[in-house]
């Protein structure tokens, strides 16, 4: 069983004084395992974003504790190893690259380690090598895609050598080939090099790659599960203000032509492969 | 000039001063007629030249060549054209929530047309317009901006462009960070402000299933220039060179594609889930 790296245990968080505002967290318990890939989704204002900043210790619970590798948030003297531990990378690829060359803002989070310089080139040129930005390292990020822009945060993130990338809606502003290549990167960040990966997403058929899917609304966390599982419950996600997928959402649909139509299907390899079986048998009977 | 065309681009070119030919966000003679009361789609790559093409429609960025007709008007022709395109081309930039800045929602839908040095009556009128057309509750207009959710923030927005009442409203990624619920009230409110007002609607987006459920017509944007222009079907059916822009196809698209791969005969051009039931119904 592997460890688990973040957890929430009862957390609730206010952003006002206690009573003068509803709690964007109330009750909060998971944990996400070490080399686990989950995905959080929910409706605009459900607190998600809320989650994600209290993993590093950006917000800290009114009440109760989340802890990242057994060392508790709400500790200053404990804020530096976690932060090491737990990068960011958040929706708008313009507000998070400082430095005027590519490879300097990858070394921003080493230099602030005060990493040794010689270490901070090999980490810089093997982060940007991982996310295929190497050939990039010299160009100004204004004249980078919004794909490439967050690709060199993740850059930033793995040169601070963390374990855990949290995503909070980092694909939201990227033209389609932006959005698959930022996944593509943190799919094979966490297949390959096991590094943990949080996501939040809108987008549904960006969670039907996670091990794990975790939906909040109102707070609270409202379904959890395996993509299958979760996939499975079309009622339950549309009273949280989301969708199934969309090749759930068409085998769905076609289910009143092709009553064989099985539900949980999820990719739309999976769901072509459904509808050419179902034809078959219908053209069978 | 055609009396049903209400947007009419004759070869725009637009570089910045110290921009080379080839550098993001320039266009290179993008000629264009989107007709009267049509949806016309803008889609493209990052720095295609989207958002600098819809720009120049109210004159925030004047042509290094070419000419933009509005109504038949060419919006260079004077100052007085320049102003009467800024009230005529209703422009709502990406993310407009982050602009909402008055103390009610009732008065930020009132700021453009204040401005337009309306009587207050017609003011009232329009924000009610407004509101309803974007599908804000009346309830929430005393209300703070900061109180409403993200997706009635960003239908706030829309409504005070909306209550300027243009001849084309131009839409820059109005689902962008939109939960699945937020984006179906989306495509509604477009729906309606067609329906009830009949006015023209330009909509960039990087959502193919945007693209697909709402738009008469689709601009493909690549580099600058115009690579494709067509009905959506027409525009679909060439999903390779779509992907080598960076671009790509709905989901229904990508499997019926997987199908016929499979030897399923079923058409080519299916681009929503309605469609998607027609064809199958069509094999039984």
């Amino acid at each position: 069983m592997p460890s688990p790296l973040i957890t929430f245990d009862n957390v609730s968080f206010h952003y006002a004084v206690e009573g003068e505002s509803s709690p964007a967290a109330r009750a909060l318990s998971f944990a996400v395992e070490q080399g686990a890939f989950v995905a959080l989704l929910g409706r605009n204002g459900s607190g998600k974003s809320t989650a994600a900043k209290l993993c590093n210790g950006l917000l800290t619970p009114t009440a109760g504790q989340v802890r990242v590798g057994g060392l508790d948030t709400s500790l200053e003297e404990n804020l530096f190893e976690i932060r090491r531990r737990v990068g960011m990378v958040f929706q708008n690829p313009d507000n998070q690259i400082i430095a005027a060359i590519v490879e300097d803002d990858v070394a921003f989070g080493p230099e602030n380690l005060c990493v040794a310089p010689e270490e901070i080139r090999r980490r810089v040129d093997a982060a940007l090598a991982e996310v295929g930005m190497l050939e990039h390292r010299l160009a100004e990020p204004h004249k980078l895609s919004g794909g490439q822009k967050q690709r060199v945060a993740i850059a930033g993130v793995l040169a601070m050598q963390n374990d855990c990338i949290v995503l909070d809606e980092a694909t939201a502003m990227l033209d389609p080939r932006g959005r698959h290549d930022v996944m593509d990167t943190v799919l094979r960040l966490n297949r390959e090099r096991g590094i943990t990966v949080l996501l939040i997403t809108h987008f549904m058929e960006e969670a039907t790659q996670a091990d794990r899917v975790l939906v909040m609304d109102g707070g609270s966390l409202a379904l959890q599960g395996t993509p299958a599982e979760v996939f499975a419950q079309p009622e339950a996600l549309r009273a949280a203000g989301l969708e199934l997928p969309a090749p759930a959402r068409l085998a769905e649909a076609l289910r009143s032509v092709l009553p064989s139509l099985p539900s949980g299907v999820l990719t739309e390899e999976q769901c072509a492969e459904a509808i050419a079986a179902a034809l078959r048998k219908g053209a069978g009977a | 000039m055609n009396a049903s065309v209400s947007v009419e681009l004759q070869e725009l070119c637009f570089r910045y001063p110290h921009g080379g030919k080839d550098a993001p966000h320039t266009l290179e003679g993008v000629t264009l007629a989107v007709e009267r009361g049509s949806l016309l789609a803008i889609i493209g790559h990052t720095g295609s030249g989207k958002s600098t093409l819809v720009q120049h429609l109210n004159a925030l960025l004047k042509p290094s060549a070419g000419t933009v007709l509005i109504e038949g008007k060419n919006i260079h022709e004077n100052k007085h054209a320049i102003r009467e395109a800024r009230f005529r081309v209703g422009l709502c930039f990406q993310y407009p929530e982050y602009q909402l800045f008055e103390e009610t929602v009732e008065k930020d839908i009132a700021y453009g047309p204040k401005n337009m040095e309306l009587p207050a009556g017609e003011i009232a009128a329009r924000v009610h317009r407004a509101a309803g057309l974007v599908g804000l509750d009346a309830a929430l207009l005393p209300k703070s901006p900061l109180e409403l959710s993200g997706g009635e923030k960003r239908r706030a927005a829309v409504a005070g462009v909306v209550a300027m009442e243009p001849q084309v409203l131009v839409l820059d990624e109005p689902t962008a960070g939109l939960d699945p619920h937020g984006r179906g009230q989306m495509h509604a409110m477009i729906r309606r402000f067609r329906r009830e007002t009949g006015r023209t609607v330009l909509l960039i987006s990087h959502s193919m299933e945007d693209v697909a459920a709402l738009a008469d017509r689709v601009l493909v944007l690549d580099r600058g220039h115009a690579a494709m222009h067509g009905t959506p079907a027409q525009v679909f059916a060439r999903a390779a060179e779509l992907e080598a822009m960076g671009l790509s196809v709905p989901p229904v698209t990508r499997i019926f594609r997987l199908l016929r791969e499979k030897g399923v005969n079923v058409p080519a051009e299916v681009f929503t889930v309605a469609q998607a039931e027609e064809a199958i119904r069509g094999l039984l």
